[in-house]
């Protein structure tokens, strides 16, 4: 075969390889392409975006959800615990709140666990509202009653993921957090804030009585906060409307505030969140009287509570307050700008209809009275003008919120004071309003806290209950209450009085207070008499029960606390012998009611009695008691002691006082009025009487219903064409016990008396019990019989004036200083040359390394005067010596004694050569005292004790001379080891301290610092006069360092200064029970300084006890009950 | 002799040239078959499937559905609420999408109070699906999750399984 034919045939080849090399090329081509296309395929979708999303709108749903249960859970207002005690609800819907967002962060998180994400949340302090934002409400009844804009205050989250804001026209439930995503695979920094919210206001009220329907417009507006998104679907049920109906009879289930059915509401859409409720006929009894109050009035106090379809609830108020002014009317007119009118504290009662009492009585107003709303009572806030109704508001902080049965006659058992339900039917509102020197008018607000976040004030009058007996530790006074007489006298044994006034520094412990012989006790209602022996005992027959006391104590401890008042009442038809040989009961005689109520912070107590006669009763002895006072007790051993109540005044119907000294003797003597046939001296009398000692005693302010009914009773059971009513006045024998006594039926012998129950149906009057701080007798005795007979003696007469009383301490005053020391130096500078003159020695002024200066002296040998002394003193032309009984001088002393022979010691000097030196002396090595050695023109007559005292130690010495007698005393105060001497002979003028070296050729050295001289007061000590036991003094440097601390225990303090007997610009702060600083404008001394006597006087002056009654009893009466004014308040900023 | 050869060539050629056509037109079928784009709904299922799982499940809780089929208005668990979710779910997918849906409850008891660890709980009793575990094996698959805190606060991760029937 050729070769070259056979390459001519390769062109076929050619073809098919390029052929072959294009389809190479387009499968390669086609291949990429499809790889290309279909790459994508094989990943798998990473869903990050999604996944963000949906948990990012899961936490906007869960805050929805929290706020939802949150505003649900709160409406409850309180929730009972397990162990069965109530709870602040909002506390609760906190803690749920709180611990179902962190549940769902951590579930979100484990939901999405193995995707890489990193879920936080933040709680936020976002404004809800801004500052100053206005929102205008308008009410109208045919014409404009209001049309302004109300100013609300920011509104914020502060960090606390949900906030409520209710119980004002513009009312919020707010929640807000953020949340932030950071996926490792995805999306990271993904940030997001939520707020959720309900933002609902009232803008117009209108009534249209044609209609017999009031119209409320409201606007309702959700998320998000800057852009509101109205609220488009609510319905009719979504709404409670609450409106005031006047024409309401109360009982039970009734109340004033009544929730409107839904089927009387009509609602309209206005657009843009904005609705009409239309409330039809919304009076119960239309025909009432009272209906067109409510038409002109009360249609303009519409609660409204809206629950929107997310579950969100939001209450509003069309109001925000009430300001009431009153005006009280008993005091100022009579002591116009006395400065000593400090205790005209009234106690009063507000009621949900906006009725005002004062002393179980209601008070007058020309005005319509607005009604009190229903929030939770711990929204409740009062605040008062303090100094007339120009004056700042403060917060009252002495109220509490009672719970009362539906009339209100008695008080509620169970939760008598309220912490965290609604104000209701039965719920008073009792505040506490003092009107000091110069003020007539206060004003009060009646306010309701819009931040759901109140709470309620603290408790702080405590309540204990031990053995049968109540007592109550107020601020002004402790009470004892006999609360079971059966109980109580099985520890503690008492006959007639039912409660004992203390003062407020009697023993705290139950067990001290029933030894205590400082009280004065209340005798109530009591009648008929029995005789044994010779004696008469009164009263036979005493009204008794048990009383209770609230608020109860519920845990069985015997302690409770209320805020601003007690109160114990009873209802019974017991009445009980005081017969102790013959115990028993009546049950078919008389059926008495009776309250006290015991305030916190005032003065007094307020009684209440109500007593009706179940028959005509026969009184065989006749006697009836309504009420009285007993200085002293039977069980008392007779003795003339401070705590006898030595005077009794009373005010007659003329209006003259009547002073008089009760007995001295044990035994009894009547003093006023008649008894046992004998009418001796005067019984008439008036609104009230006191019995005091010197700084305590107590009153009983009569009401004019009190005096009214011992009238009636005196003038239906005449004995003779005798009235037998009266005030008796007597010292009884035993315990030589004082008694005063207001008697509707004298004491009479064998002379019945048959109680008309007819005539006399009823003994009903209220009375009051008043604290007294005591006084003097101080105008001189007299004799007159008929005014106050003195039993045949000169010691129990009448006297024409009462003195200041000794009174003890209370609020914050001022500290003065009696400075006793006349010489003090604590060598901060030198004294040589300067204050001090300086003999022979070498004397020189040296520091410390802490820079503390003091006085240095080398002597070599005897000088040549003095005695041999090296003396450096403080002379009397510049440190003159005042009066005084006895001389103290104290310094501090530290030696270095080289021979035998030496002595060291402070001098009290007439001249050179008369002088008393108050020395250590190193006599020899066995040698050494401590002595009290004269030098009159040579030394003489030295007394001494033996006592060695070490070189180079700072030590105390101390010298005392009692300038009359002569007699001295040299102590060295660190050890307590003293030796006294007596001598007259030198006429002691100047101090100073020296040193003496016998013997030539050998020498010595001392320093001396923190001199001090000073009459009649110890510089070891500091003493603060007039504190009430428990109050702590603190004295601190100029640091502020506390140096010395005490506590009083009696009403003066002496505190050990012998650590640092002088502080220069020192501070001492007084301290009361409540850790108040007493002295806040007297705190800063130039020196405090060894036998500084201090003296705390109080800024109140407390008058003497028949200026008080004076001053105060026209409170209880009803003639002067305040009265006032009232004023709505739409916006508590207006 | 020679003709004879000749004829050969020519006939050869022939064979080449349709051999050579033979394989481009193999290549242009591949070239074709392999850039043409793969068929839509295979190539979209994957992500869109995945989100419309999302999608699905999104709108089921804006509008309430786990707390209106699963719940009373009390709070309480409906009886037999699976049926009634079966019914939503096929209601609101389109009829060739398989489904299967599981919920979890992260809140045991109901109650969130004194938890102190978190697990998950079905609280389907029975499967809420449309389809058969074979079904969906042959299926295009996908699936998403989310959770939804209900009325009473409980939180519930929903998960969903989407396929599309063939």
């Amino acid at each position: 075969m050729n070769p070259i034919s056979f390459s001519a045939d390769e062109h076929g080849q050619i073809i098919l390889i390029m052929a072959i090399t294009l389809v190479a090329v387009i499968l390669t081509v086609s291949t990429m392409i499809y790889i290309t296309a279909t790459q994508h395929l094989f990943f798998n979708y990473n869903p990050t975006r999604e996944i963000i999303l949906t948990i990012d709108s899961d936490f906007e749903r869960v805050l929805t959800r929290i706020l939802a249960n949150a505003t649900q859970l709160y409406n409850f207002t309180s929730i009972k615990t397990e162990e069965g005690y109530e709870r602040n609800a909002m506390e609760v819907a906190r803690e749920v709140a709180n611990l179902t967002f962190s549940y769902w962060v951590l579930s979100t998180q484990a939901a999405h666990a193995g995707k890489g994400l990193s879920i936080e949340t933040d709680f936020i302090d976002e404004t809800v509202q801004e500052q100053g934002k206005k929102i205008r409400l308008k009410i109208e009844d045919g014409g404009t009653i209001f049309n302004d804009e109300l100013t609300y205050q920011e509104r914020k989250l502060e960090q606390k993921l949900f906030k409520l804001w209710w119980y004002r026209p513009n009312s919020i439930s707010a929640i807000g957090a953020d949340l932030s995503i950071d996926s490792t695979i995805g999306v990271i920094g993904w940030k997001s804030r939520h707020i959720v919210f309900l933002n609902f206001t009232i803008t117009a009220i209108r009534s249209v009585r044609s209609d017999d329907a009031v119209y409320v417009d409201v606007s309702v507006f959700m998320e998000p906060v800057d852009h509101p998104k109205p609220v488009n679907d609510l319905r009719a049920e979504n709404f409670e409307v609450y409106v005031f109906d006047p024409t309401v009879t109360l009982g039970p289930g009734k109340f004033w505030w009544k929730r409107m059915p839904v089927d009387r509401l009509e609602l309209t859409y206005n657009g843009g969140g904005n609705y009409t409720v239309k409330i039809n006929s919304p009076l119960e009894n239309p025909g009432s009287s009272n209906a067109e109050d409510f038409w002109d009035f009360y249609f303009s106090f519409i609660l409204i509570r809206v629950k929107d379809n997310r579950g969100i609830l939001v209450e509003a108020y069309s109001y925000s307050g009430v300001e009431y002014t009153i005006t009280e009317r008993a005091v100022e007119n009579y002591y116009p700008n006395n400065p000593y009118k400090t205790r005209e504290t009234y106690i009063f009662e507000l009621l949900p209809n906006g009725t005002l009492s004062w002393n179980f009585r209601n008070l007058e107003t020309s005005n319509p009275r607005p009604p009190v709303p229903l929030p939770p009572v711990k929204q409740i806030r009062l605040q008062a003008t303090t100094n007339g109704p120009g004056s700042e508001f403060r917060e009252i902080t002495l109220y509490q919120v009672e719970r009362w049965d539906d009339r209100y006659l008695w008080p509620c058992e169970e939760k008598f004071i309220e912490g965290y339900a609604r104000i209701r039917n039965g719920s008073k509102i009792v505040f506490q309003l003092n009107y000091p020197p110069g003020v007539r008018e206060q004003k009060v607000r009646l306010i309701w806290f819009d931040d759901c976040d109140a709470e309620m004030p603290h408790r702080d009058f405590r309540l204990e209950y031990r053995e049968g007996i109540q007592v109550a530790f107020t601020k002004h006074y402790t009470l004892m209450l006999v609360v079971d007489r059966e109980l109580a006298n099985q520890y503690y044994h008492h006959i007639d009085w039912t409660m004992s006034l203390l003062h407020k520094d009697a023993p705290r412990d139950i067990g001290a207070l029933t030894t205590y012989l400082g009280g004065i006790d209340y005798i109530l209602l009591g009648y008929d008499a029995y005789r044994s022996g010779n004696t008469y005992f009164i009263p036979y027959k005493i009204p008794e029960d048990d009383w209770t006391v609230l608020p109860k104590d519920d845990d069985g401890d015997g302690v409770v606390y209320a805020i601003v008042r007690a109160v114990a009442f009873r209802k019974t038809n017991r009445v009980v012998s005081s017969m102790e040989n013959a115990p028993g009961e009546f049950r078919d005689e008389l059926y008495h009611e009776a309250m006290i109520q015991i305030p916190y912070d005032a003065s007094y107590f307020l009684y209440y009695i109500n007593a009706s006669w179940f028959k005509d009763v026969d009184i065989q002895y006749s006697y009836l008691v309504f009420g009285g006072i007993i200085g002293g007790r039977i069980e008392d051993p007779y003795q003339q002691v401070v705590e006898k109540y030595k005077w009794g005044s009373l005010l007659t119907p003329n209006g003259i006082v009547v002073n008089g000294t009760f007995n001295n003797l044990e035994g009894y003597i009547p003093h006023r009025g008649y008894v046992l046939g004998t009418q001796i001296g005067d019984g008439s009398y008036s609104h009230w009487f006191a019995l005091y000692n010197e700084s305590f005693g107590a009153a009983i302010f009569a009401s004019e219903q009190m005096i009214q009914t011992l009238d009636k009773y005196g003038k239906t059971y005449k004995k003779g064409g005798r009235e037998t009513d009266q005030v008796f006045v007597w010292t009884r024998g035993s315990g030589a016990s004082r008694f005063m006594e207001y008697d509707a039926i004298t004491v009479e012998v064998n002379t019945p008396t048959k109680i008309n129950r007819y005539q006399t149906p009823k003994i009903e009057f209220k009375a009051a019990g008043f604290l007294l701080e005591g006084g003097v007798q101080e105008g001189d005795k007299f004799n007159n019989d008929g005014m106050w007979n003195d039993g045949g003696g000169d010691f129990a007469r009448p006297f024409t004036r009462v003195g200041d009383p000794q009174a003890t301490v209370s609020g914050p005053g001022e500290l003065r200083l009696e400075k006793r020391a006349f010489i003090w130096d604590d060598f901060s500078i030198n004294p040589i040359g300067s204050s001090m003159t300086v003999t022979s020695g070498t004397w020189r002024w040296e520091q410390d390394a802490a820079g503390n200066g003091y006085l240095r002296v080398d002597a070599n040998g005897p000088s040549d005067g003095w005695g041999g002394m090296c003396v450096a003193y403080y002379p009397s032309g510049t440190y003159p010596m005042p009066s005084g009984r006895t001389i103290y001088v104290l310094v501090k002393e530290r030696h270095s004694i080289t021979a035998n022979g030496q002595h060291v010691g402070l001098l009290m000097i007439e001249n050179q050569n008369r002088f008393y030196s108050f020395e250590y002396y190193h006599a020899g090595t066995n040698t050494q005292r401590i002595r009290i050695i004269r030098y009159f023109n040579n030394w003489q007559n030295p007394s001494s004790v033996s006592l060695s005292l070490s070189d180079n130690v700072w030590r105390t010495f101390m010298g005392s001379r009692t300038v009359n007698n002569g007699l001295m005393n040299f102590r060295v105060a660190e050890l307590g080891i003293s030796v006294s001497a007596t001598n007259t002979q030198i006429n002691v003028g100047q101090f100073g301290v020296g040193v003496r070296v016998e013997n030539s050729g050998t020498s010595m050295t001392a320093m001396f610092d923190d001199f001090i001289a000073c009459v009649d007061s110890d510089p070891r000590y500091v003493t603060i006069n007039d504190v009430n036991p428990g109050w702590r003094i603190e004295i601190k440097d100029q640091n502020g360092n506390t140096v010395f601390s005490s506590v009083a225990t009696g009403r003066k303090v002496v505190i050990d200064v012998l650590s640092r007997p002088i502080i220069r610009n020192g501070r001492i702060e007084v301290y009361d029970y409540a850790g108040n600083l007493m002295n806040p404008g007297t705190t800063d001394f130039d020196a405090i300084v060894g036998g500084d006597i201090y003296r705390f006087r109080s800024s109140k002056t407390f008058l003497n006890a028949v200026d008080q009654c004076m001053m105060y009893y026209r409170m209880f009466l009803d003639s002067y009950a305040p009265v006032y004014e009232i004023r709505i308040l739409y916006s508590p900023l207006s | 002799m020679s003709a004879v050869l000749i004829n050969r060539r020519g006939q050869m050629r022939t064979v080449e040239a349709l051999i050579a056509s033979g394989i481009m037109a193999v290549a242009m079928w591949s070239m074709i078959s392999l850039t043409r784009y793969p068929e839509p709904y295979v190539g979209k299922m994957r992500k869109e499937l995945v989100r419309e799982c999302y999608d699905y499940l999104i709108s089921m809780a804006e509008e309430e559905v786990f707390d209106k089929v699963i719940f009373y208005d009390n709070g309480t668990i409906r009886g037999n609420w699976e049926g009634l979710m079966k019914n939503v779910l096929n209601a609101l997918l389109p009829p060739n999408i398989l489904y299967n849906m599981t919920v979890l409850n992260m809140t045991q008891g109901g109650e969130i109070f004194y938890r102190e660890a978190i697990y998950e709980k079905t609280l389907n009793k029975e499967a809420l699906t449309n389809a058969s575990p074979e079904d969906f094996r042959l299926a295009e698959m996908s699936s998403a999750e989310i959770t939804y805190t209900t009325r009473n606060r409980w939180v519930l991760k929903i998960h969903l399984d989407l396929a599309v029937r063939w």
